[in-house]
């Protein structure tokens, strides 16, 4: 996937027709970085997207609580590196299987729209 | 499943917060801290808290316990408003569910068995044959009962019951017993498995059975074995035969009879031991309950018996039956009803006077109900300032309607909680009400989901009808004009008070149909109280017989022996005078006879009821001899037959002619030649079967005392074991015990049970005391709560106008000019109302009549009273407020801006 401009534009107006993706992107954050606290992955999925996708905190925070009331992901209060206390969550087994689930329902979702966009082509 | 989790857990969250607002706080701080530290500025941290606490539990949900919450502080606010807006819709709630228990209970419940839909009643069509009949429910003999079974289709089988009264015991220790018969089917038809032990079965009911098995009731194991388990195998001695118990019936199970219960039961082949006789073709004593094969409908089922009736008929005639007897029997025919909710005494004689009940008690809700809307109407007008702020701080017009539905539901809910122990009690008064002496009613009112469901329907009816009201108008609050106007106003607003009145007519017309109901019931039961009975019934008392041993005495040994038993208690201490007889008056007997008149200028066959008596019968109970003589000890088997008729026999049936000297003729009927009797004398007229006007067997259909003939009981041709014996003592107390001395010293064998025929008289009123006395209260009850919606509303359009009586006051009005001003608002509701009740009511009670005695349904003098009662309640109702209003200092009132 190519995240583009268009695309963070949409994050940031309508989050709702984000939900999916963007629980799909904190699991995925979470699975390979590990416990992490919530500004640590904001930051990630703008690094990772180059700056396109900047997530406010009215969108990023309920997610994870939606998440954590899901139980795919755990929250718990800890300290960072710089000493300070900060919310971290990390993956569950059953948000394990989520990611899973999620993970191939986008590829194959991807693949149909791939094969379509070429056809066209 | 996700969803379903976050759900709970949000839901969960709303009641109990997990994360605390300061957690999520700090939260959002440290992203804020963390993004500063990078040089970023993070905004819209208000934002996110609020999408977070949206996101933390249900919004809406939240905001709807909020409302709750809020509600509930505005009650609470108001205690005295809030007790008795509860207490009243308590009341009403719960009296209507006590009387639904009832009406559950005796009129639409199932029997507890097994598929009940599937259960038919089979009967003859009537009119009933003539013959001995056991019980009220009785519609087959034995043979007719086998030759249904043995033709049928329509069934997989055809069982059968009867009741009986049986003295169980040994010796010094006989009591009477409540007896059920039963084929040996009936309990497997039915489906009922046994408490403990086992139930009887189609093995132990054979001819010739003898005294094998018996099943008893919960209730009889409770009291008279104290619920040992020992009790199977035990020896249960009834009516002198050794039984053995081989189980007890389950505690729900109290018989086929709603409303009463049975001690034991015996399978139907005993009663070739105990009688009656299973052969005798005249012996009416069992109801045939069957059930339906499957794929057959009732209406096929009735289809076959209709067409087999012909020959079931033909082939159980009763021996004896004279040529006209036995063609009205052989057409009789067979008809089938649903027999899945039994039969009920209790359903047949109060169902209707409940379902009046039910409806008055609806009314005095319906009354509660507007006062209700009247006093939250009132409450929300005087809230206007609070609701304007409210809506001027942004709450929607929906929020607001919500907000007083919400205040109605809590009230109604809690009205509804506090409600079902209010029925469970009632329901229990109730049933004490129609426990008499002579009729024992088992009957469980427990709460059930039936009635949980009833009251719960009538809690959110009552929110729609007065939670509505204030909730409409709440709708309308103009916020910036409710706020701009200030509580100093002249006078109140015409339009609002308007709702108010048609609510106080409303009231007036419903209050005017129970208050007309409780003074015609009233008078009904004083009149029922008052009637003569045409014979004396204090101090008077009829005893009922067993001796078994009996059964075997010759005729003539009877005959010789019923006098020597009927002195043996004329001398015994206390005792006035005794008399025996065949049918105690008022107890439930009947008898009669088919006769004709001789030389009569119509030689037609007519039916009078007739009594057995012996001659001191007139003495015993003080009935009066009217011409020629009474009978006398003379009058023996050997003698001239004769007999006595009362008035109201000379009146229907001989046609004016001189009584003395006339010879009837009674009709041939099994057991019974034909013979011809002299009347020797004329007595007064006594009641026989109800307090109220009952069968005559003649042409009019009912007189308030039927003719009857008496026969010396010595000319009974058929002298069946000890016939009642009925005495009238000195009022002295221990009467049981003094006959029972006298008695035994001729017979040891004998046992009788005693009862005042008072208890026959109340046994009659039962349902009459209580409509009275229901009626009557919900009357009084009535015109307290159109009293209080009065007093409110006078009140509160007083209240509405202080100002504006203050400025008249001062401008030099006098006293009575303002009490007129303050009374003329509410007379017109009132006459509007009172003229829509009357033919409300005369409507209601005309619906009602059935159960009226004495009175018109449209009495007059009674439509009278309760204008007068009403008027009288109205104007006391709105003196107070008028007098207050009256006494305003106008000084203080335009100070006190």
């Amino acid at each position: 996937m190519k995240p583009g401009d268009a695309m963070g534009r949409k994050a940031e107006s309508k989050a709702d027709v984000l939900q999916g993706t963007l629980d799909l992107m904190v699991l995925q954050t979470l699975e390979s970085m590990g416990a992490q606290h919530g500004y640590a992955i904001a930051s990630r999925l703008e690094q990772v997207s180059n700056g396109a996708l900047q997530l406010n905190m009215g969108t990023l925070y309920p997610a994870l609580m939606r998440l954590e009331q899901r139980g795919q992901i755990k929250g718990s209060w800890s300290t960072t590196e710089t000493n300070r206390r900060a919310r971290y969550y990390a993956l569950t087994a059953a948000g394990r299987r989520q990611l899973a689930k999620e993970r191939q329902a986008w590829d194959q979702m991807a693949g149909i729209i791939q094969a379509l966009l070429n056809g066209e082509a | 499943m996700s969803t379903l989790s976050e759900w709970l857990r949000r839901l969960w969250a709303t009641v109990f917060p997990g994360r605390a607002d300061e957690d999520l706080a700090e939260e959002l701080r440290t992203h804020m801290e963390l993004a500063a530290e990078r040089g970023r500025g993070e905004a819209g941290a208000l934002q996110a808290m609020e999408a977070l606490r949206d996101q933390r539990g249900l919004p809406w949900l939240d905001t709807l316990m909020r409302d709750v919450h809020y509600g509930l502080r505005v009650l609470r606010r108001s205690p005295i408003f809030t007790s008795v807006a509860i207490l009243s819709l308590a009341l009403g709630i719960g009296a209507n569910a006590a009387i639904f228990q009832l009406i559950d209970a005796v009129r639409l419940r199932s029997l507890p068995v097994a598929h009940p839909e599937t259960l038919v009643e089979i009967q003859p069509n009537g009119p009933q044959a003539f013959g001995s009949y056991q019980g009220l429910y009785v519609t087959a003999t034995y043979p007719l009962w086998e030759e249904i079974r043995r033709a049928q289709h329509a069934f997989s089988s055809v069982e059968a019951w009867g009741s009986a009264q049986w003295f169980i015991g040994r010796d010094s220790e006989v009591a009477p017993a409540r007896g059920l018969w039963v084929s040996g089917g009936f309990f497997p038809l039915l489906g009922i498995q046994a408490e403990r032990g086992r139930l009887l079965t189609a093995a132990d009911d054979h001819r010739g059975c003898g005294a094998g098995p018996a099943v008893i009731s919960h209730g009889f194991w409770q009291t008279w074995f104290g619920g040992r388990e020992s009790v199977i195998g035990q020896t249960l001695r009834v009516a002198d035969h050794d039984f053995t118990i081989v189980g007890v019936a389950p505690g729900e199970f109290t018989g086929p009879v709603v409303g009463e219960s049975f001690d034991v039961a015996l399978p139907i082949c005993a009663g070739e031991l105990l009688g009656p006789t299973l052969d005798q073709r005249d012996r009416w004593f069992l109801t045939p309950l069957a059930r339906l094969k499957p794929g057959w409908t009732l209406e096929q089922a009735r289809a076959d018996l209709q067409a087999l009736s012909p020959g079931i008929f033909a082939a159980t005639v009763p021996d004896g039956y004279s040529a006209e007897l036995t063609d009205g029997y052989r057409k009789l025919s067979l008809i089938a009803s649903t027999g899945g909710r039994g039969v009920s005494y209790l359903r047949d004689t109060y169902g209707t006077s409940l379902l009046l009940l039910l409806g008055l008690t609806a009314l005095l809700l319906l009354i509660t109900c507007s006062n209700l809307a009247a006093l939250l109407l009132a409450r929300a007008t005087a809230r206007e300032r609070e609701l304007a702020v409210r809506a001027a701080l942004g709450a929607g017009r929906r929020r607001l309607v919500l907000q007083m539905v919400i205040e109605s539901g809590l009230l109604a809910g809690a009205g509804a909680l506090l409600a079902i122990p209010i029925a469970a009690g009632s329901a229990r008064a109730l049933v004490a009400f129609l426990d008499t002496s002579l009729k024992p009613v088992t009957l469980s009112v427990a709460a059930d989901w039936r009635v949980a469901a009833f009251i719960g329907v009538t809690a959110v009816l009552t929110v729609l009808v007065f939670g509505c009201v204030p909730a409409f108008r709440v709708s309308f609050v103009d916020g910036a004009a409710a706020l701009r106007q200030t509580s100093r106003r002249v006078t109140i607003d015409g339009s609002r008070a308007r709702f108010q009145r048609v609510l106080v007519a409303a009231q007036m017309a419903i209050s005017m149909v129970l208050v007309v109901a409780a003074l015609m019931f009233v008078q009904t039961f004083r009149k029922l109280t008052g009637v003569d009975l045409g014979f004396a019934s204090k101090d008077t008392f009829a005893l009922a017989f067993s001796d078994p041993s009996a059964r075997n005495l010759m005729p003539d040994a009877k005959a010789a022996f019923q006098p020597l038993l009927t002195d043996a208690i004329r001398t015994a201490p206390g005792v006035v005078d005794a008399a025996a007889t065949t049918t105690v008056p008022l107890s439930g007997d009947k008898w009669s006879h088919f006769f004709r008149v001789q030389g009569a200028a119509h030689d037609e066959q007519k039916a009078s009821r007739f009594s057995y008596v012996s001659p001191e019968y007139f003495h015993t109970l003080v009935i009066p001899l009217r011409a020629g003589r009474l009978l006398t000890a003379a009058d023996d088997r050997r003698a001239r037959r004769v007999v006595v008729v009362n008035e109201s026999f000379v009146r229907t049936h001989l046609d004016g002619r001189n009584p003395i000297g006339t010879v009837i003729r009674r009709m041939t009927e099994p057991g019974y030649p034909e013979e011809s009797f002299e009347i020797v004398g004329v007595v007064g007229d006594t009641k026989y079967e109800t307090l109220r006007n009952e069968d005559c067997l003649c042409d009019a259909g009912v007189a308030p005392r039927p003719p009857i003939v008496y026969v010396p009981i010595a000319q009974m041709p058929s002298l069946y074991p000890w016939p009642p014996v009925i005495v009238r003592s000195d009022g002295r107390p221990a009467l049981a015990a003094s006959i029972a001395g006298s008695v035994r010293r001729l017979n040891p064998a004998i046992t009788f049970r005693l009862f005042p025929l008072q208890s026959a008289v109340d046994q009659a009123l039962a349902a009459d005391r209580m409509t009275a006395w229901l009626a009557g209260g919900f009357g009084v009850l009535a015109l307290v709560l159109v009293m209080a919606g009065l007093y409110g509303l006078i009140a509160y359009l007083t209240a509405g106008r202080t100002n504006e009586i203050g400025i008249r006051l001062s401008l030099g009005s006098t006293r009575s000019q303002i009490v007129g001003l303050v009374v003329r608002d509410s007379v017109w509701p009132i006459v509007i109302g009172v003229a829509a009740g009357v033919p409300l009511a005369l409507g209601a009670m005309d619906a009602a009549k059935a159960l009226l005695f004495g009175l018109s349904p449209a009495d007059l003098p009674t439509v009278v009273a309760a204008l007068a009662g009403l008027a009288a309640a109205a104007a006391l109702a709105g003196a107070i407020p008028a007098w207050r209003a009256s006494r305003l200092d106008p000084n203080v009132v335009l100070r006190a801006e």
